[in-house]
């Protein structure tokens, strides 16, 4: 174990003591507290056209920078529109909305290229970027969240090809729970 | 002729009858030893056969030196035998599973069955050379039962093989014989520990459907090991018309049944369920009824006999009423989800039903895509609270998810993505409140089902419960799995449904999955990755930042401020763990209205969380990343969060 791996691990200590302590106190005032809470229930949200277009906005926006460019062709794979899976009131009624398009016609080789290119734009617009990789070897892969709270992802595939998604965040079909 | 003289003849004839003989077991032993025989009752077998081979020519020296004693007690001139054991060949080695000629088996069986009729004629003569002397008998015993054992082998071999040929034909092509059919199928009868099992299997056959659940039951009990395989070999020698006659008499069993091909399986669980939902859909109509004519109510008041002490029932049936309710939207979003059998709906492959009842909260499994001819096979075993409700709730949409990304990440694999409820999980109430009051017993009253109610002991009986049955399962996949494709198998176990991974690992080491995958784990049960059966980096785990539930305390005080300590055994997303901990993106923190936080993002699309998954699955394992602490933001760098590398 090097001194490195002691700091690392003493860190995690401490993050993990907090984060228990933080989750007990935070679960025992709400303990406390229910009754009264229940959340607080959207009222409305982006429709799922409204999401779609967003997330094809992200994702065409994060393109039209690119050198090379590249052809977009949805990743069908990627591109659903399915249940909202968040410990949300109202999860039940809501979808969550991705897309998906891989990037046709760059070369291999500039795969770490594009990868750095897509961080440094995705940071510039103030995304949060969570994980990012790779791009050495030329297999770019990123993770990160926008301000209005769309997952955002670069993906490496192994058969050489890039893909980009954007992934809304739970939301009402029609904009408002169904009556 | 002198007594010495009439010795010495005899030896010269037993001398060349033992020549012509004494070797006609090393074709069938040869044979034996060539092949990649593997498993079942294959090793026994070929120990039998070498047994026999020995007993048969120590029979022939021994009646050789017993002539030679005889000669030589006679006054005759010292005889001496010649060398009659051969050596024995080669053991048959572990090597690679790999298919076995049907002709290779063929020749066995000519070889058996010729040494059957020849070694008995030789045992008759040598036995009236030994009798005329006045010599015992046994040698020639010897010979005759090593020819007898031959021959019997040779009819059962020869039996399995043409059943297997037959089921062969039926299926419209030939293929190898698999190594589980070659061990558990036509040397069944050597396959070791499943006395019981393989006498049960052999009434189902004969269209015993009380054996066949006989069966089930011992497979999910866990109480012979290599029976999914045993099942599976089983069932490829069945004709097609017992194998209909079984799926049709119980298809309830059938279903379960870990080794019997995924259509098969599916086949029989549609069946099931397509029942379960017409009968619980009139008993809810029916309900439903019943509380509407109850409008008028006890003595004319609307909802009186509900008070006094529930009278009239109606509290009763709206509980029932509830409760089938409940299941049948587990089944609608299962139904959904299965669409027509054999085809694929909205980008997916065809979905197979593994297992299916609606008793108690629902068990299920479901399959997206053929598990037996992938390349990539995951089975997500849920958690806490699991049951149909959450089946429609979202563990499905999880399964499918996870479906999406691993292929899109390999887009040459099959890959099939399991959603295994097949046991009951604990229904822990994670309110708020209930939290709140395991948390702070006495500060925070709340419902009745508390954490700290539920003892060490008590709360991982239902992982102990179920781990036998996912045990089973995973065995029985690998028994169906097509030979002519290569798998690699993924165990990934959620929240509770971790410690059930983690006790099946255990419990069969080496033999649950290649890899071992935990999210948002409350522990595992053990304190060491490499105690789960699988090489330590072949275990990986993912914790959310805001996850509340790998921090839930350990039931052992001391260990509440340990850092590593989760509720049952170290957290596996530490290093003190020793397994690979990837990246997970912090999640949304618990909040008031939402005391689980992070818990149940681990499959949010484009999440370093399910990418991570993803290249578990696909085997990628240079592109999982590995977690890393959160870095300071780097000047010049908005939003620079945690760059987790790759593993090396």
């Amino acid at each position: 174990v090097t001194s490195d791996d002691q700091v690392k691990m003493s860190m995690q200590v401490s993050r993990r003591s907090g984060r228990f302590l933080a989750a007990a106190i935070a679960v025992i005032i709400a303990g406390l507290l229910t009754g009264c809470s229940g959340g607080n229930v959207a009222s409305h949200t982006m429709t799922k056209a409204q999401a779609t277009a967003r997330a094809e906005q992200i994702l065409r926006e994060t393109a039209a920078g690119l050198n090379p460019k590249p052809r977009l062709e949805v990743n069908s794979l990627l591109t659903v529109t399915d249940q909202c899976l968040a410990n949300i009131p109202n999860a039940s009624q809501m979808v969550n909305v991705a897309y998906s398009y891989w990037l046709r016609g760059i070369p291999e080789s500039e795969n770490g290229n594009i990868g750095l290119q897509i961080r440094s734009y995705w940071q510039k617009q103030g995304y949060r970027i969570d994980t990012s990789s790779g791009f050495d070897k030329g297999r770019p892969d990123i993770s990160g969240m926008t301000k209005d709270g769309f997952l955002v992802s670069l993906n490496w595939s192994s058969n050489g090809a890039l893909s980009i998604g954007a992934a809304s965040p739970c939301i009402y079909p029609d904009g408002t729970p169904p009556s | 002729m002198t007594g010495a003289e009439a010795a010495r003849a005899a030896f010269g004839r037993v001398c060349q009858l033992a020549e012509e003989h004494a070797r006609d077991l090393d074709g069938p032993q040869a044979l034996m030893a060539a092949q990649t025989w593997v498993g079942g009752g294959a090793p026994a077998f070929a120990a039998d056969l070498a047994a026999q081979r020995q007993r048969m020519q120590g029979g022939w020296v021994q009646a050789l030196q017993d002539i030679a004693q005889e000669a030589a007690r006679q006054g005759g001139s010292r005889l001496a035998p010649p060398e009659m054991t051969t050596a024995a060949a080669p053991a048959h080695g572990r090597g690679r599973l790999t298919g076995i000629d049907p002709s290779q088996v063929g020749m066995l069986i000519r070889r058996l069955s010729a040494a059957g009729r020849s070694l008995p004629q030789a045992a008759s003569l040598l036995s009236a050379e030994l009798s005329v002397l006045g010599l015992p008998g046994s040698p020639a015993q010897a010979v005759a039962d090593a020819g007898k054992w031959a021959g019997t082998q040779a009819g059962v071999l020869a039996r399995r093989l043409a059943a297997f040929e037959a089921a062969d034909r039926a299926a419209g092509h030939v293929k190898l014989i698999s190594p589980l059919v070659t061990g558990f199928g036509l040397f069944g009868g050597y396959a070791p520990g499943l006395g019981k099992a393989a006498a049960l299997l052999e009434e189902a056959a004969a269209g015993n459907l009380g054996a066949l659940a006989a069966v089930l039951k011992q497979q999910q009990a866990g109480a012979a090991p290599g029976l999914a395989e045993e099942v599976s070999a089983w069932w490829q020698l069945l004709t097609p018309a017992q194998q209909k006659e079984l799926v049709s008499g119980d298809p309830a069993v059938a279903g379960w049944l870990d080794g019997l091909p995924a259509t098969v399986r599916d086949t029989a669980n549609r069946k099931v369920f397509g029942a379960d939902y017409a009968r619980l859909t009139a008993e809810a109509a029916k309900l439903e009824a019943e509380l509407k004519g109850d409008t008028s109510g006890l003595l004319g008041v609307p909802g009186l006999g509900s008070l006094i002490n529930d009278m009239d029932g109606t509290a009763v049936r709206q509980a029932v009423l509830a409760q089938v309710e409940g299941i049948l939207r587990g089944m609608d979003a299962i139904k959904a989800a299965l669409g027509q059998p054999g085809s694929g709906q909205d980008g997916l492959p065809p979905v197979y039903l593994l297992g299916f009842n609606a008793s108690d909260l629902g068990h299920a499994i479901v399959s997206i895509g053929n598990p037996d001819t992938a390349n990539n096979i995951v089975t997500y075993v849920p958690g806490l609270g699991s049951g149909f409700a959450s089946t429609a709730s979202g563990d499905l949409t999880r399964a499918n998810r996870l479906w999406r990304q691993a292929s899109a990440d390999d887009p040459t694999a099959r890959t099939a993505s399991i959603y295994w409820l097949g046991y009951d999980a604990p229904q822990l109430d994670l309110s708020v409140q209930s939290v709140a009051s395991a948390l702070a017993p006495g500060i925070a009253p709340g419902p009745a089902l508390h954490l700290a109610e539920n003892t060490q002991v008590a709360y991982t009986a239902d992982a102990t419960a179920a781990a036998p049955a996912l045990g089973s399962f995973a065995a029985g996949l690998a028994a169906a799995h097509d030979p002519a494709f290569i798998a690699h198998t993924v165990m990934l176990g959620h929240s509770y449904g971790s410690l059930v991974v983690g006790e099946a690992a255990v419990r069969a080491p080496g033999k649950l999955a290649q890899d071992l995958a935990f999210v948002g784990s409350p522990g595992v049960g053990v304190n060491k990755a490499s105690q789960l059966g699988v090489p330590a980096d072949h275990v990986f785990a993912g914790e959310a930042a805001n996850d509340p539930v790998p921090g839930l305390p350990p039931v052992d005080p001391l260990l509440w401020f340990n850092s590593y300590s989760a509720h049952f055994g170290t957290d596996p997303a530490t290093p003190q763990f020793g397994g690979r901990d990837f990246s997970v993106d912090p999640g949304k923190p618990v909040s008031f209205s939402d005391p689980i936080g992070a818990h149940s993002q681990y499959w949010d699309i484009g999440s370093s969380s399910l990418k991570n998954l993803a290249r578990i699955v696909d085997g990628q394992y240079g592109q999982v990343q590995q977690a890393t602490l959160p870095q300071p933001t780097q000047p010049g760098e908005p939003g620079a969060g945690m760059p987790g590398g790759p593993y090396p």
